[in-house]
């Protein structure tokens, strides 16, 4: 689709699925990454379950429904841009991408709203009682070994 | 345009997943709450995925299947061994 010579490919619409394959790729690289961050997350929910029931009463409904809505908002926003791009629309375009940045920022303003109020009510992490259970446990792997 | 079509139907899936989430947590299922929001939670990536983010190709889909394996041997060999 760019009017410009490719210079590793034969073709444009080879490099274009080349580009596609890589983009790909690197989302694959970063499910690693998040899938190792979820996976402690789900060991640590398994391991303290009280502690994430009594947190979670901490959390605002309204408040994370709306940033969740704003967040599928700015996907299909961004998902509109690369649409409007690929037909050459560019002014529709910026209008699709400035969305997608001012819903970002109206995102970051829920999360601040929010960490602001957990921290006015004193609802942080580390707040919350880790049962002994788990600083007995011989293979607790971080505690054992810190002591 | 039927892309644009495409782009509003996952727009519109996506929010009611989001609806159907909300009203989950507002009923108790006991352990069936977290298995349904891990459903729901598939259900949206495979509609970003697939209408958002053009997931078409073999290549592509190997590369994505290819991610999904090392996530299933990393959770796998995690909680098993617990």
């Amino acid at each position: 689709m760019s009017g410009t010579e490719s210079v590793a490919f034969d073709t444009p619409r080879r490099e274009r699925r080349a580009d596609n394959l890589a983009m790909w790729v690197f989302i694959g690289s970063e499910a690693m990454l998040f899938g190792a961050i979820f996976l402690i997350f789900l060991v640590a929910h398994i391991d303290l379950g009280p502690a994430f029931a009594a947190a979670s009463k901490c959390l605002s409904l309204p408040l994370g429904t709306v940033n969740t809505a704003v967040l599928i908002t700015s996907s299909f926003t961004m998902a509109l841009a690369h649409m409007l791009a690929l037909h050459r629309r560019w002014r529709a375009t910026i209008q699709a991408l400035a969305a997608t940045s001012a819903l970002g920022a109206c995102f970051l303003v829920v999360k601040g709203i929010e960490y602001g109020k957990k921290a006015w009510r004193r609802c942080l992490a580390f707040r919350f009682a880790i049962p002994d259970r788990i600083r007995l446990m011989p293979n607790s792997s971080s505690t054992s070994i810190s002591r | 345009m039927s892309e644009l079509r495409k782009l509003s139907f996952g727009y519109l899936g996506l929010l009611a997943l989001l609806a159907l989430t909300v009203g989950s947590s507002l009923v108790d299922l006991g352990g069936l709450n977290v298995a349904l929001n891990l459903a729901i939670a598939a259900a949206k990536a495979v509609l970003i995925a697939l209408l958002f983010m053009h997931l078409t190709g073999t290549l592509p889909r190997l590369a994505v299947g290819a991610a999904g394996l090392w996530l299933v041997i990393l959770f796998g060999l995690t909680l098993i061994g617990r």
